[in-house]
C-alpha cells in the first residue's frame, strides 16, 4: 500500500508520542497524528486543545481546536486560561505546531510577512503556539516543506525554537527545552546537540536528496548516506484511511 | 432587558471593547450586527480568538487599534478583511500570546496591576511594541529570583457576550467550554449578555454548575435566539458552515465584502429579527444540535 507524504507525515509523528504524554495538540495534521497514536500506540495519552477542552475523546475528525465535535465526552472544560496555565505549570510533555516560517534554529512565524507596522502578508498571529513552543516539555514542528517556508531569516520570531542557538535558548529565562523534532512532507529532522541547528535524519521513500536541498532556504547538509523513513504500516494507512480521516481532508495527496 | 440596536446605541465612538467566542463558536453575533449597522467608530478591539466577531467589525471599518492574539477562520483559512486592513495600515495592531493577552484581562479582573507570565520572552512578542502604553516587562522576582514577564492589567469598557440562558437576575448560564468569557466579564466595566433562552431562575440556579457569571456582574440582557449564528452554540447549534462559507468567498474582495454585510446587516438595520426571517426557518431547523452530542452530526439529515 503505497502512502501519501502527508499519510507519512502523520504516521512518522504519531510514532513520536508517548503513552504518558500530556498533548496541547493544534488543528490539521497534528490532530490526525495524535489520533492515530492514541488508537494505535498510546492509548493513555491525553489530548488539551487551547480552546480549553481536557482530555477529549472525539468520535469524529474534528475541523479545529474549538470544534463542538470535541466538546462531548471530554475529562473537563477548562476555559482557555486553564487550559494554558497546564502549560506553565509545566504539566504539558509534548506540542506540536506549524508555521509558515520556520528557520535553521526551529524558530517559527505566525504573525506577519514582511515589516510589522506594513506588512505584505497579514498572518493569523501567535494564538496559543508562542505559550506552547516556550513551556511546553517537548515541541514537534510539522510543516511542508518549500523555500518560503524555510527562509534564510524570518520576518517576525513568533514561537521560539533554539533562538541564535541551544546556548541561546538554555540561557533563557523559558522554562521548555525547545523542539525535538521537525517533521515536512519530505523528510524527518532533529536540531544538533551542540548548535541546536536543523540536520537531517531521514528522507521519505522517493524523495531525492537534492529534492530537500533545493527546497529550504538556507544551507542545509544532507549527506549521501542519509537512511529513508520507515514507511507507513498497512495498520497506520488503514486507521487514517477508514477511522480518523475517510474523506482525505488531511492526509489526502492535495491537502495542505 | 434590551434589544441589540439599543446596545449598539450605549456603545460610544471609541469604546475599548472585548468580545465572547471561540473560533466558530459563542460569538455575539446578533450584537456584533447592531454595531455594524450603527457604524460605531474608532473602536478599539482585544481579541483572543473571536475571529467572526472581529472580522465583521472591522471589514465595516469600524476598528482602529486591535490588540490580537489569533484571528484566523478553521477549517477555511484567514481572515481576509482583518489581513487587508492590517496591510493597507487602516487598523493598527500590537500581538500578544494567547497566554499574555488572556493573563491582562485575568489581572484586570482580579483587581491587580499586573500579571506574571513565562512565554513571549525572547520573540518579536516581546520586543516589538507598537501602542503607546508600556506592554510587558521582565522582572526577577524576590522569592525565587526567576525570571518572569510581567504584562499591566487589561479594564477594557465592555464586554460583550453570546450564552446559553439566563433568568430574570441576570445569572448567565452555558453549557460547553468558556473560552475566555469568564475572565472578559470580570475585567470589563459594563457587561452585556445576549442568550437563547430566558428561564425563570428555578431553572438556573438547580444547576449552578452551569453558571458561569452571575447576575450582579451582568448590566444587561439582550434576548436573541440564535444571536451566535453563523457560529454555532454547543446544544444548541451548529456552526452555519455554509454560510459561513458564503461569507469567506464573498470577502476575497473589498465589493463582495460590502455586498454581504448589506445584504446580511446593513440592508436590514441590523434587525435580529428580520436576520433571523432572511435566513428562514429551513436553514435553522438544520442547524439545530442533536441533544446527546451537542452539535449536528453529519449524516444525520
Amino acid at each position: 500500500m503505497s502512502a501519501t507524504r502527508s499519510e507519512t507525515m502523520a504516521c512518522v509523528t504519531a510514532r513520536l508520542v508517548k503513552n504518558t504524554d500530556v498533548i496541547f495538540v493544534g488543528t490539521g495534521l497534528p490532530m490526525v497524528a495524535t489520533y492515530l497514536a492514541k488508537q494505535l500506540y498510546v492509548p493513555l495519552a491525553v489530548m488539551v486543545f487551547e480552546s480549553g477542552i481536557v482530555d477529549a475523546n472525539p468520535t469524529e475528525l474534528a475541523t479545529g481546536v474549538g470544534d463542538l465535535r470535541l466538546v462531548r465526552d471530554a475529562a473537563l472544560h477548562l476555559g482557555m486560561r486553564g487550559a494554558l496555565g497546564l502549560l506553565q505549570a509545566g504539566r504539558i510533555t509534548l506540542g506540536m505546531l506549524g508555521a509558515a516560517e520556520i528557520d535553521r534554529f526551529g524558530n517559527m512565524n505566525s504573525t506577519v510577512i514582511g515589516d510589522y507596522l506594513h506588512p505584505a502578508v497579514r498572518l493569523p498571529g501567535s494564538g496559543g503556539a508562542n505559550d506552547i513552543a516556550s513551556m511546553a516539555a517537548r515541541v514537534i514542528i510539522i510543516a511542508r516543506h518549500s523555500k518560503r517556508r524555510f527562509p534564510e531569516s524570518l520576518s517576525y520570531l513568533t514561537s521560539p525554537g533554539f533562538l541564535t542557538g541551544r546556548k541561546a535558548r538554555q540561557a533563557s529565562p523559558l522554562p521548555g527545552r525547545g523542539p525535538i523534532s521537525l517533521i515536512t512532507d519530505l523528510g524527518t529532522f532533529g536540531f544538533d546537540e551542540a548548535s541546536g541547528e536543523l540536520v537531517v535524519e531521514t528522507l521519505h521513500a522517493g524523495v531525492e536528496r537534492d529534492e530537500v536541498i533545493d527546497a529550504t532556504g538556507f544551507p542545509l547538509a544532507v549527506p549521501s548516506d542519509v537512511p529513508e523513513t520507515r514507511p507507513p504500516t498497512v495498520e497506520e494507512l488503514a486507521a487514517l484511511r477508514t477511522r480518523i480521516d475517510p474523506d482525505g481532508v488531511y492526509i489526502g495527496e492535495e491537502s495542505a | 432587558m434590551l434589544t441589540p440596536q439599543e446596545v449598539a446605541a450605549r456603545v460610544p465612538d471609541g469604546s475599548h471593547i472585548v468580545v465572547g467566542g471561540f473560533a466558530d463558536t459563542i460569538n455575539p453575533m446578533a450584537l456584533i450586527r447592531s454595531l455594524v449597522a450603527r457604524q460605531v467608530k474608532n473602536l478599539e478591539l482585544s481579541a483572543v480568538a473571536e475571529a467572526w466577531s472581529a472580522e465583521f467589525l472591522i471589514a465595516a471599518g469600524l476598528v482602529r487599534k486591535l490588540r490580537l492574539s489569533n484571528l484566523m477562520f478553521e477549517g477555511l483559512g484567514r481572515c481576509r478583511a482583518i489581513s487587508r486592513a492590517i496591510e493597507a495600515g487602516s487598523v493598527e495592531t500590537d500581538d500578544y500570546s494567547h497566554f499574555g493577552l488572556i493573563s491582562r484581562l485575568v489581572a484586570g479582573g482580579e483587581g491587580l496591576p499586573f500579571a506574571a507570565v513565562r512565554s513571549m520572552m525572547d520573540t518579536s512578542l516581546e520586543s516589538v511594541e507598537t501602542f503607546d502604553e508600556p506592554k510587558g516587562r521582565r522582572y526577577v522576582d524576590p522569592f525565587f529570583a526567576e525570571t518572569v514577564y510581567l504584562l499591566p492589567r487589561l479594564q477594557p469598557d465592555m464586554a460583550l457576550i453570546h450564552a446559553a440562558r439566563a433568568d430574570e437576575d441576570g445569572n448567565i448560564q452555558l453549557f460547553g467550554p468558556s473560552a475566555v468569557i469568564q475572565d472578559q466579564v470580570r475585567a470589563a466595566r459594563e457587561v452585556i449578555v445576549s442568550v437563547e433562552e430566558i428561564v425563570p431562575s428555578r431553572v438556573t440556579r438547580a444547576v449552578p454548575a452551569s453558571t458561569i457569571v452571575p447576575g450582579f456582574l451582568v448590566d444587561a440582557i439582550v434576548w436573541a435566539p440564535f444571536g451566535a449564528h453563523p457560529t454555532g452554540l454547543f446544544s444548541y447549534y451548529g456552526a452555519d458552515k455554509a454560510h459561513l462559507e458564503e461569507y469567506y468567498e464573498a470577502s476575497r474582495t473589498v465589493s463582495g465584502t460590502n455586498a454581504y454585510l448589506e445584504r446580511y446587516i446593513w440592508s436590514i438595520e441590523g434587525d435580529h429579527w428580520e436576520y433571523l426571517r432572511h435566513l428562514g426557518p429551513h436553514r435553522l431547523a438544520h442547524l439545530r444540535a442533536d441533544p446527546y452530542w451537542g452539535y449536528v452530526r453529519e449524516g444525520a439529515r
